[in-house]
């Protein structure tokens, strides 16, 4: 399959108060269309540069570059679907008219683009509430909408920081299988940041652990589960093998990080 | 519907019972009406003086509202500026702080100085005020936007022009609103605050005009106008919130949870409907009659009554004007209020008044002359052994220094007496050194000082008329512009027409006419003005009016008047009488309308 999204040697060094403090190594990645990769690492890895640099927010230092199709492009502004990890919907705008912003800034007729999104509605659980606003929803709903408006924005690559970060447990782990259901009718490629491994390794095709800062790429695991996947997978020995094998890294680099910043290492 | 009834009912019971204790305070303690007026009372003035003040509203809401417009287009594009161009912030900001950190009324002089008492010079002070109120609002207001909701539009692909117009302005409605909303209440002050420091309408006007006069009922009214107009107007900006701005906590609060749609936010039927409203009222001064205004040399008082009476017993409503009728006071000049064109009459000072303004470039006509001659007299007691004017040199003789000064000097000369001979003083206000001995001759107004006198028992007094002297210059001439007499000359003379019928009338009917003068200040004794209309009438019917009739304007008396000023320096030039007089309208007045039989 070909690679929809590559990254060759990005890397990121702020500038903070004359010092110069890296963020990101540089840093190699493929992703295959229509792939699902998770990312995961302690906090503070340079997980949401990395993001924004993919994002063409943020431009990398040096010869790092961004390839889509496997075509050098001046910048991903335009053809990556971000979204953050809060919702970010316009109060003044109802969850229709939030769910077709991207779609109206590239361009599409509004009709048009009201109707792509009422096809899809439902599928997002939001069947009936297009001409509620933001307020009157709940917190599970509004990052369905958010997750709406990414998934109409006609783009290469989605990235999710966190989609799910600040949701209840149960809520969360509805909308994780229910992400897993959508991805698999509209294939796309997908990169998921998040803490939680579970999370990583049920929705992935494949999880990447990133190392403490400055952030590298530490470990890169295919989760050869077959979909779809069901809740009780989590419990499989295979899959508890997988997340063993991710734990054990990440907590390396999260003592490190933690010792790096002047704490004790509780194992010693 | 009947929950906005409900929401209002609590509001207005409370008002209710706040004005009728208010109102049941003052008539148990029985409060003058000038200290403080009932709150009835002001509603009743509010309905008979509805035109003045209805203008008043309008004048000023027009001024707020155009300032206010000006004001946060400039401040908004500022904002917008400034926000992308941060680099500009440090030049801006400072010399916009300290302006702003001085109150409005300091350089209100000066801008009144620049841009005239005009309604330029209201709406640039409030222009001034309310941009930078908005400037600082929408400035924070553009930089609260949330950072990464940018982001999420910048990786969509939008350019900064369609993020401004996606989100940063709509999110920062809620700041233009507290501009909005704080600007609203701003321009109303500030507009009535420049009125009352230089302005010849508006409710600051009214509110310092009314003071000037005394007439503290109408002040009172010109308050309350002042605050409905600022309520009006706050009222119409929040509306305009609730419907934009539904979304934001400020304005809904906790009940919005409650609800899956906008919330109570205003239908623009209804939004409409209140524009409307405001544009009903402000439409409400428009009248089938003619408006026309009569300012008075002074307070109310018998020196008026016919104009009263003309009102009173509907001689102006015959003729289809509406008259207003102005007191003056002691900081009022009303030749210059007609000619600025705040009022479109006057019963001004007198021939020389209308002659030394029309000489300062002021455009004003005399049209007739309430008094042939001046009712000013010497006055002298009989033991102080002065029996004619060759017995002045020597003695102390006190006078007005308003141009009475000339009139004594005049009479002497005439005489063949020296008047540096006599020993001039200024004259109080009070009679007292007079009664005292201290000055052996004063000054005295026939209707006035003069009855003062009599009635304090002053008796055997000798008088000195400078009639009897050759000194005849009319009195208390109505005047107004060259405009009114271009534009509405049948005005003119519908106005002169119905006001000599009613200067007739109060001489034919004194009793009733005092009564009439009465209403207009209820706190004037009747035993005075019983007086002063008695001897008002008598001036009024000396000499050549007796038989021409009331009001006639002596060419003779007017060229004298014109060389005696010239002698006495007060004119700088011969003024044509031609222009500083008309006696078109006088003399297509009628007969039987303005002699007195």
């Amino acid at each position: 399959m070909a690679d929809k999204l590559t990254l060759r040697q990005v890397a990121k060094t702020f500038e903070v108060d004359g010092g110069a403090v890296p963020v990101l190594q540089p840093f190699d990645l493929s992703v295959a269309d229509g792939e699902f990769v998770t990312i995961v690492g302690p906090s503070g890895c340079g997980k949401s540069t990395l993001f924004n640099i993919v994002a063409g927010l943020l431009p990398s230092d040096g010869g790092g570059r961004v390839l889509i199709d496997g075509q050098p492009v001046v910048s991903t502004l335009g053809r990556v679907g971000y979204m953050p990890q809060r919702d970010l919907l316009l109060p003044w705008r109802t969850v229709l008219d939030n769910a077709v912003l991207g779609l109206e800034i590239q361009g599409v007729a509004r009709a048009e683009a009201r109707r792509r999104a009422l096809d899809v509605i439902g599928q997002f659980g939001l069947e009936g509430f297009a001409r509620y606003y933001p307020f009157a929803l709940s917190g599970g709903m509004k990052q369905r909408v958010a997750l709406l408006r990414t998934f109409l924005f006609q783009s290469d690559v989605m990235l999710l920081d966190e989609p799910f970060g600040a949701l209840d447990a149960l809520t969360r782990s509805i909308l994780q299988e229910w992400l897993a259901g959508v991805c698999a009718r509209h294939r796309r490629t997908i990169l998921f940041i998040t803490h939680d491994v579970e999370e990583a390794i049920f929705l992935g095709d494949r999880v990447v652990v990133m190392t403490a800062r400055p952030g590298r790429l530490k470990l890169e695991v295919k989760v050869e589960l077959e979909r779809p996947r069901a809740p009780q997978l989590v419990t499989s020995e295979s899959f508890v093998a997988l997340k063993k094998q991710i734990l054990d890294a990440i907590r390396d680099e999260s003592l490190r990080s933690f010792t790096a910043q002047g704490g004790e290492d509780p194992r010693a | 519907m009947t929950r906005g009834i409900r929401q209002a009912g609590g509001p207005v019971a409370i008002a209710a019972g706040v004005i009728g204790v208010w109102e049941t305070a003052l008539r148990l303690a029985k409060v003058p009406g000038y200290v403080a007026p009932l709150p009835s009372a002001i509603v009743q003035k509010t309905i008979t003086d509805w035109p003045v003040l209805a203008t008043g509203i309008a004048t000023t809401l027009a001024e707020a509202v155009a300032g206010f417009l000006l004001g946060n287009l400039t401040g908004f594009a500022l904002a917008v500026l400034l926000f992308y161009h941060p680099a500009l912030r440090r030049f801006a900001m400072l010399p916009m702080v300290a302006a702003n950190s001085v109150p409005a009324v300091a350089f209100a002089p000066v801008i009144i100085l620049w841009l005239g008492s005009g309604m330029a010079s209201k709406i640039v002070l409030v222009a001034f005020i309310t941009a930078f109120i908005m400037l600082q609002n929408e400035l924070q207001g553009l930089r609260q936007v949330d950072a990464q909701a940018v982001d999420v539009l910048r990786s969509f692909g939008a350019r900064e022009r369609r993020i401004f117009w996606v989100l940063r302005f709509p999110a920062s409605l809620p700041y233009v609103f507290v501009a909005l909303r704080l600007g609203s209440i701003r321009s109303v002050i500030i507009a009535i605050v420049a009125e009352m420091l230089g302005a010849y309408r508006g409710i600051g006007w009214v509110i310092f005009e009314t003071t000037a006069s005394m007439d503290y009922s109408r002040l009172w009214a010109a308050v309350a106008a002042a605050s409905v107009a600022g309520v009006m107007f706050f009222a119409l900006v929040s509306a305009f919130e609730r419907r934009w701005v539904w979304w934001h906590v400020s304005v809904s609060g906790t009940s919005r949870r409650t609800r899956q749609n906008k919330g109570d936010r205003m239908s623009i039927k209804r939004l409409a409907g209140m524009a409307v409203a405001m544009a009903l009222l402000m439409a409400s001064t428009a009248h089938a009659d003619d408006k026309v205004s009569i300012r008075l040399k002074w307070l109310h008082q018998a020196q008026f009554a016919g104009y009263y009476v003309a009102k009173d017993k509907g001689f102006y409503k015959e003729e289809k004007l509406d008259v207003t009728i102005n007191p003056g006071g002691p900081q009022l000049v009303a030749e210059n209020l007609v000619a600025s064109g705040s009022d479109d009459f006057a019963q001004g000072g007198g021939m020389e008044t209308t002659l030394v303004g029309r000489d300062k470039g002021l455009p004003l006509v005399a049209i007739a002359a309430v008094f042939p001659k001046t009712p000013v007299l010497l006055v002298t007691k009989k033991d102080s052994g002065i029996s004619k004017l060759e017995d002045f040199p020597g003695k102390k003789v006190s006078m007005w220094y308003t141009g009475t000064q000339y009139i004594v000097r005049a009479m002497l000369k005439n005489k063949g007496v020296d008047p540096a001979s006599i020993t001039e003083v200024p004259q109080p206000v009070t009679m007292a050194p007079f009664v005292r001995g201290e000055v052996a001759v004063a000054c005295v107004t026939v209707f006035n000082e003069l009855q003062t006198l009599i009635s304090e028992g002053v008796g055997d007094l000798v008088l000195f008329d400078p009639a009897d002297y050759g000194i005849v210059i009319p009195r208390d001439t109505i005047v107004t512009t060259d405009k009114m007499i271009k534009e509405r000359p049948e005005v003119v003379q519908r106005f002169l027409r119905a006001s000599l019928r009613g200067w007739k009338y109060a001489i034919e009917n004194q009793p009733e006419a005092v009564e009439i003068t009465l209403k207009q200040n209820p706190a004037l004794k009747k035993d005075h003005q019983t007086i002063m209309m008695r001897e008002v009438a008598k001036l009024m019917l000396w000499g050549p009016s007796k038989d021409k009739g009331v009001g006639y304007l002596d060419p003779k008396t007017a060229e004298f008047s014109m060389t005696f000023l010239l002698d006495n320096k007060q004119l700088t030039k011969p003024v044509p009488l031609t222009e500083a007089t008309n006696a078109r309208f006088w003399n297509e007045v009628p007969a039987a309308l303005k002699v007195v039989r």
